[in-house]
């Protein structure tokens, strides 16, 4: 069958696969990692069940009305994958089968797009789905070539990124380098998958596409660099990070615009999630500038485990990068207790370095209670949130 | 974690201390070796701003001390003035061996006297004179400077440990409202204002051999 023959060649990044690879579709994607996982269906349904609900952000509200809509979702769920659970042979067999109603491979794109993303809320990615080098997959993990469809990424052109790299070190390069030798340095995860060799490979030729105009790299982007490199071969790294610098955050990025955008909103998030959480913040004159900084400006990158991290940025790459701010604030709430037992007098920074290590950040806790959280916004503040990272501040956001 | 119950009724005098500097010139490690007396050469950058906070047990009082450890990055400087307001001590760091980032003092000393204007002690640190070979300041143009500002001076190690502990005590003898608080008594530190001719105090070396 072309699809999983070309799928099989993408994913080992060998062969004359490019021209076709422009046809690959991540739901062939899915049915070749639900063969590889354990998934199951029924265990899907069960997810589905639970989580179905929370599934779209925008829609959620009906959805959760709606018995008949949350079947609909395991509906879906179970079309995706259950040609994947009863084939055992290879993909084209799971086309063949003429009782898969609504054949995936007859969607659109996009239809794909949002089932797989519909995948991520509802279910998360499998156990495995970090493995680099597997037979299947080859080089990109699973989960890296999930991210790269997300970002919009087929095809890899390598030798881009060699030429780039060819160049050497760029005009940042002693500022790349005093942060690639300190980058996750103490996380033993990262660091025998990511050498700071790889990361300042990158971020130079990040640096060489962008123009070599010194400046380009702005201290700790090598936060925001890593995850790629945890789970993908450096050029397909160094493509989805520019990318998603490009059109993911490109607010965040030169200045840090979209940030200070984010404090405000993020301020009134919190009022509603947690109004004397809010109060508690308020009487200690704490700004989101002072304990949400670090957190809302990498996305959440710089709390480890990065194992973490990757589960909450699957979410945030499938819907946008707004989530990372959803992300914070569920973190926050979820030490609510913890900081308003504090006994510092106003004007501590409550949330100090132990603080903030000791919270960890237990993804699945956070996104647990980030799609119940994101139920209590109206409309406009969805709606601004979902545009700070990527628009300039608009006028008429201002004082609303 | 250190100073959560204090024996004293009264509340623990409250200072906010903030470290500036350029990127890597060894502000996390001078806090980090003055909290732990632990060193690593390679922190991770400071994202933004970080906060730690101590009691410091001196002979006569003990005070409660809040670090704001703020990262030396450019795009992040429109910060600064925020976190420097309120703040009791400034401590502006440099890097011995990387002579832009003493050259950069002169604006991070700017910055402060913008934001608090005389009502903040200042103290510039040269920090990893472990680095001998590859030194690029001096003492004296450091010493200079200081002056030049009427601001302290000390020159520290935070690999080595070295005056580490001596700057701490630096700072603590001259917090501002030391001599009518409650807790002070007897201090034999009488010029300890705000500018004072800490620079030239000889203590530093005196204390220098401590905490390593």
């Amino acid at each position: 069958m072309r699809h999983a023959a070309t799928f099989a060649r993408w994913a080992r990044g060998s062969g004359d696969w490019r021209a076709e690879a422009r046809h690959w579709t991540p739901c062939a994607l899915l049915r070749a990692a639900a063969r590889l996982t354990d998934f199951s269906v029924r265990e899907l349904a069960r997810a589905a069940v639970r989580l179905g609900a929370r599934a779209d952000s925008r829609r959620r509200r009906a959805r959760r009305a709606s018995v008949f809509r949350r079947m609909e979702i395991e509906d879906e769920l179970l079309q995706i994958l259950l040609p994947a659970d009863r084939v055992s042979g290879d993909l084209s067999d799971a086309q063949r089968d003429g009782n898969t109603p609504a054949e995936p491979f007859s969607l659109s794109p996009e239809e794909r797009i949002d089932r797989l993303r519909k995948l991520v809320a509802t279910h998360g990615l499998p156990h495995s789905a970090n493995e680099m080098g597997t037979e299947k997959f080859g080089m990109c993990s699973l989960r890296g070539i999930v991210w790269k469809a997300f970002l919009g990424i087929g095809v890899i052109p390598v030798h881009n990124y060699m030429n780039l790299v060819a160049q050497g070190p760029s005009a940042d390069a002693e500022k790349i380098g005093n942060d690639t030798i300190r980058t996750f340095i103490k996380n033993v995860d990262f660091t025998s998958r990511v050498s700071p060799d790889m990361l300042s490979r990158v971020l130079n030729a990040y640096c060489h596409a962008r123009g070599n105009t010194k400046g380009t790299y702005v201290q700790s982007m090598s936060i925001l660099c890593a995850p790629f490199l945890y789970l993908m071969p450096e050029p397909d790294a160094f493509e989805s990070f520019s990318v998603f610098l490009e059109c993911h955050v490109p607010e965040y990025v030169n200045n840090y615009r979209g940030v200070f955008s984010a404090f405000r909103l993020f301020e009134e998030c919190l009022r509603v999630a947690d109004r004397q959480l809010y109060d508690h913040f308020v009487g200690y004159q704490l700004k989101p500038e002072l304990y949400a900084f670090s957190t809302i400006s990498t996305l959440n990158a710089c709390v480890p485990p990065m194992s973490d991290t990757v589960k909450l940025w699957d979410v945030q790459l499938a819907f946008g990068a707004y989530w990372g701010v959803i992300f914070t604030l569920a973190r926050i709430v979820n030490s609510s207790a913890l900081l308003l037992s504090s006994k510092e007098g106003p004007g501590a920074p409550l949330i100090t370095r132990e603080l903030e290590q000791g919270l960890g950040m237990n993804a699945e806790a956070v996104l647990k209670l980030s799609f119940e959280l994101v139920q209590q916004f109206d409309a406009h503040l969805l709606q601004r949130l979902v545009k700070h990272a990527i628009q300039p501040p608009q006028p008429e956001d201002a004082g609303s | 974690m250190a100073g959560v119950s204090s024996s004293a009724p009264t509340p623990l005098a409250k200072y906010k201390l903030v470290f500036l500097g350029d990127q890597s010139v060894g502000k996390t490690s001078i806090i980090t070796r003055f909290m732990y007396d632990k060193f690593d050469n390679n922190y991770q950058a400071t994202i933004g701003i970080d906060f730690l906070s101590k009691t410091m047990y001196l002979e006569d009082r003990t005070v409660r001390l809040q670090l704001w450890d703020t990262a030396g990055q450019e795009r992040f400087r429109s910060l600064i003035p925020s976190y420097i307001r309120d703040s009791s001590v400034a401590v502006v760091v440099y890097d011995v061996v990387n002579r832009a980032s003493f050259i950069n003092t002169t604006k991070w000393i700017e910055e402060v006297r913008n934001e608090r204007g005389n009502d903040v002690i200042l103290v510039l640190v040269g920090n990893k004179t472990d680095q001998t070979e590859k030194r690029q300041v001096s003492v004296e143009e450091g010493d200079a400077k200081a002056k030049e500002h009427d601001i302290m001076f000390i020159e520290t190690s935070a690999k080595a440990g070295f005056n580490v502990k001596a700057l701490f005590r630096k700072i603590a003898a001259a917090l501002p409202g030391m001599e009518n608080s409650a807790m002070a008594r007897d201090t034999d530190l009488i010029d300890v204002k705000l500018n004072a001719s800490a620079s030239t105090n000889p203590t530093a070396s005196q204390e220098s051999s401590c905490g390593c």
